[in-house]
């Protein structure tokens, strides 16, 4: 596979906006999906996969992958990833740099790992199975973060870039997870911007936060902030070309108002492009 | 691994229960939005699929079965999906005197509210119809193999919870729930999840089919409950051709 498909502009398909995505021509260029949401034996959710699947590209995004954990890939997660895999051919596959499981206990959110040389290797091996198994290079995520480890002893994009170096995956760059996490602990969000390896990025992420109490929290549950905006212009420099979606979860606008969020995308990065 | 395992361990006791000390474990940062989220994760997934166990219950009450039900049983599923799959049996095991009991019935109204949760994802498969049938011939239908559409669930229930959830579907006050057993059959027509409590004697008969008995078989486990079986068998089976409930064995479907 090419590392970084020309996919253009994509948004996260979520279950409201089924009907509207399905009836119309939106103006989406492709569409990302939770991966898990779709390890479901039928129904509706895999009706609408295979009609989507039928007229766009679609990317597949986990979040139970678990690719930190300090333990094995779970391998039944991974052989219905695989199915779905197969089934879908979708022009990508991520997941985050987090861990989300220990012993049996799933934690349903994307946990923070100390970036040491141990977690390093580990992911790194863990990648390489994955991969194997995938018969395809995988992205990871950059997550955000609301602490960081006295154990840490990298930075976390020297980190994110050093596992896709060892590891041949790529990168998938949320754009608002590095603001959040450079906001959240003093980090340079440019510097950050900069440390990752322009060849390895084969997605951007947009997305909405909100703030509890000090500090800036990775909700999916607003438009895309003008800081976000003004830092993804950045990253279209940096990554000339590079597919990007928004995301949205909660407080889900109507599927027009997200086209035209995405529309400012596409804006931010003609306008990058064309100097 | 010994020390990232060490750390993940530490991270996970104090984010989900709070157990712990964070010195020395943390840099910087609020170890608090992770154990909001957490929390708040769970809760919205089982809000999600159980809407009328939380209309029943109210808000708050719900909010405090979760938390003591998510304690007791930590999410062991890397779907929330499955979340709640154990929810029904939590209830059903509380004490009364315990702090996050919610009423003898809860247990039932979760337990109905589970099956529909499976079987709104559960596998596609065609349903038979009556053409299907009358085109095996009169002298294959005794011997024909029934089985209700693999989308499906047969679901025994102590408490008139079926009455609750249409109430509380209809926008209704729900009336008090009854200890009064009942079977309901849960199953998705295309896209859509129903149910429908069943008659005495086709609850008596809906295990049989689950468990792939033959029309024959039918009849007879009919005899208990009509003098004449052969006619109220048929009637069953064309009410589950038309409400699209039924499959039959391969080879006679794929």
């Amino acid at each position: 596979m090419s590392l970084a498909p020309r996919l253009g502009f994509g948004l996260g398909l979520r279950p409201p906006h089924y009907a509207d995505a399905l009836a119309g021509a939106p103006a989406v260029d492709w569409w990302e999906v939770i991966s898990e949401n779709f390890l479901v034996a039928g129904g509706n959710p895999r009706r609408v996969l295979r009609e989507v699947r039928a007229r766009w590209p679609v990317v597949l995004h986990g979040v139970s992958l678990s690719i930190g954990s300090a333990e094995p890939i779970d391998r039944g997660y991974l052989d219905r990833l695989a199915a779905l895999v197969d089934e879908v051919e979708p022009a990508l596959v991520s997941d985050h740099l987090c861990w989300t499981a220990l012993g049996g206990h799933q934690s349903h959110d994307l946990w923070p790992l100390p970036y040491t040389e141990e977690a390093l290797r580990l992911v790194v091996a863990k990648v390489g199975q994955v991969q194997d198994r995938l018969r395809r290079r995988i992205l990871l995520e950059n997550p955000s973060s609301y602490v960081t480890f006295a154990a840490s002893t990298l930075g976390e994009a020297e980190f994110l870039a050093e596992v896709a170096r060892r590891a041949d995956c790529g990168i998938l760059l949320d754009v608002n997870n590095v603001f959040v996490s450079a906001t959240n602990h003093g980090w340079d969000a440019r510097a950050y911007l900069a440390a990752i390896p322009v060849e390895r990025v084969a997605q951007l992420h947009l997305a909405g936060h909100s703030r509890r109490d000090r500090w800036l929290v990775d909700t999916h549950d607003h438009a895309v902030c003008p800081e976000v905006w003004t830092l993804y212009a950045e990253a279209c420099a940096r990554f000339p070309g590079v597919a990007t979606m928004i995301e949205r979860d909660d407080h889900l606008p109507p599927l027009a108002e997200l086209i035209a969020e995405l529309d400012v995308a596409r804006a931010t990065a003609a306008e990058v492009r064309g100097g | 691994m010994a020390d990232l395992a060490a750390l993940q361990a530490r991270f996970l006791a104090l984010v989900t229960s709070g157990r712990g000390d964070p010195r020395g474990l943390v840099a910087g940062g609020e170890l608090g939005v992770y154990a909001y989220a957490y929390g708040a994760r769970l809760l919205d997934a089982l809000r999600a699929d159980h809407p009328k166990l939380e209309a029943a219950l109210g808000a708050d009450r719900f909010a405090a079965v979760v938390e003591g039900y998510v304690a007791a049983q930590p999410p062991r599923s890397f779907t929330l999906r499955d979340l709640g799959v154990d929810l029904a049996a939590h209830l059903d095991s509380l004490d009364p005197r315990d702090a996050t009991d919610a009423g003898p019935w809860a247990g039932d109204l979760a337990r109905l509210e589970r099956a529909r949760v499976e079987v709104f994802d559960g596998p596609d498969h065609a349903a038979a119809t009556r053409d299907d049938v009358a085109a095996l011939g009169p002298a294959a239908i005794a011997a024909l193999p029934l089985a209700w559409v693999p989308a499906s669930a047969v679901v025994s229930l102590r408490w008139s919870v079926d009455e609750v959830w249409s109430a509380l579907e209809d926008g209704a006050p729900p009336p008090p729930a009854i200890a009064d057993p009942r079977v309901v059959l849960v199953w998705r027509r295309d896209l859509e999840v129903i149910h429908r409590t069943l008659d005495p004697d086709e609850a008596a008969v809906a295990p049989l089919i689950a468990a792939g008995a033959t029309f024959a078989d039918v009849c007879g486990a009919l005899v208990e409950h009509a003098d004449d079986p052969a006619p109220r068998a048929l009637a069953l089976l064309v009410r589950w051709l038309d409400a699209a409930a039924l499959r039959l064995h391969p080879p006679e479907l794929p």
